[in-house]
């Protein structure tokens, strides 16, 4: 008790801010130290974690592509994507290519919603699959964490033109009171679906 | 040093949400599932507790002038080590906590501790009302969260209790968190009184 009587009476006096060239380099010094040992340690954190991170990521993506195109192996595509589009493989199975797999990232309600999207060789989506959202628990997430939603895509193509949410020739179904997450969801799978028809014509 | 009394005063008297109100911004957010509620609660004991040591060993050296920058220093570095080795060891919980995690960094319960007690007593005091004032934090989440998933998905720790066309969602939901979160600083004040009139 007694130390924190003076710590609160040291506290008072002291209104005027120093200029003293060897306060101020005590006071930097200090911060300073501070801040080099809290980097180090979360250096030797990072050091110990990021393999393991990475793992489960890049075990996720291989399950989301698994599930909206089973195939044998994934061959990125080399082409300049649009920014939605993260990334687009070639699926293959027995050297024959049998569709793509784009990763996209749309706008959602709360923050990006990142999805893979599945589309067999004649532009129609298999399936689609999130890989990673922000969305309201309850609201957003009777989007895109309901595969029966989800799977309201699989078929789909812009033959009827681009997919509009709850309107138009293209029509997909969205869930009433998310709707923004429904529309997210919408504009990842057209942004997929515009990259491989892209790739489809420029491969002729 | 009061093992005792810090306890009691972490739990009811002066519980860092019913009592002191602060870090309601977590409270209501994540308390919609009971997993969530208990990664968060364990997640901001462990920083509380690791940040109240260190600034009370570093009392004496940290200039007043600059504490609160430094204190930001040391809590945003034991949130971020955490928030790693969640996402490393634990990535379920780091999934549904998401942005929480990080945000930690600006629960006012870890600067509110760092300054009104880590600074002024000695490691082991401040180490046990880190760990007293996270369990008070803890269990308000627990009750909260059992409250809302009950309530709001029919379901308790994942377990459906009934149907989830029977639940009121809108508890799930923010207004939810609102709502809960004030009957629970109501109750805790009438058994305040309670208690005081008793006496």
């Amino acid at each position: 008790m007694s130390n924190e009587k003076a710590t609160a009476a040291a506290r008072q006096p002291k209104p005027s801010i120093s200029f003293d060239p060897q306060y101020i380099g005590r006071i930097t010094g200090v911060l300073l130290a501070i801040c080099l040992v809290v980097a180090l340690l979360l250096g030797v954190v990072n050091q110990i974690t990021k393999p393991r991170i990475d793992a489960i990521e890049a075990e996720k993506v291989r399950l989301a592509m698994a599930q909206v195109l089973p195939a044998e192996e994934y061959v990125p595509v080399e082409a300049s994507l649009p920014k939605t589009v993260v990334s687009l493989s070639q699926a293959r199975s027995g050297g024959q290519s049998i569709g793509w797999v784009a990763e996209t990232t749309a706008t959602g309600s709360q923050g990006p919603i990142t999805m893979m999207v599945g589309i067999d060789p004649s532009g129609k989506i298999t399936g689609v699959s999130i890989v990673s959202h922000s969305e309201t628990p309850n609201i957003g997430t009777k989007v895109v964490a309901d595969q029966s939603v989800l799977d309201r895509f699989t078929g789909m193509s812009h033959e009827d033109g681009e997919i509009t949410v709850n309107s138009g020739t293209n029509r997909f179904d969205g869930v009433s009171g998310a709707t923004v997450s429904s529309r997210g969801v919408a504009a990842g799978v057209n942004a997929a679906l515009d990259a491989v028809a892209d790739l489809i014509v420029k491969e002729g | 040093m009061n093992v005792g009394k810090q306890l009691k005063e972490g739990l009811l008297t002066q519980n860092p949400v019913l009592i002191q109100l602060l870090g309601m911004c977590s409270t209501l957010a994540i308390t919609t599932t009971i997993s969530n509620g208990i990664g968060m609660g364990v997640s901001v004991t462990i920083i509380l507790t690791l940040s109240n040591i260190f600034i009370s060993l570093l009392r004496k050296i940290i200039p007043e002038q600059v504490r609160i920058a430094c204190y930001i220093v040391v809590i945003a570095g034991f949130v971020t080590m955490v928030d790693l080795l969640l996402q490393a060891f634990f990535p379920d919980i780091a999934e549904s906590l998401g942005v929480f995690i990080p945000l930690i960094v600006v629960n006012c319960i870890i600067l509110a501790r760092a300054e009104s007690f880590a600074s002024k007593n000695k490691p082991v005091a401040a180490a046990v009302d880190g760990i007293c004032q996270g369990i008070g934090y803890t269990l308000v989440l627990l009750v909260m969260s059992a409250i809302r998933e009950l309530l709001g998905s029919g379901a308790l720790a994942g377990n459906q209790i009934f149907p989830a066309e029977y639940s009121a969602s809108l508890i799930a939901q923010p207004v939810g968190g609102f709502l809960t979160l004030g009957c629970l600083i109501a109750l805790m004040q009438w058994a305040q009184r309670k208690v005081k009139g008793g006496k």
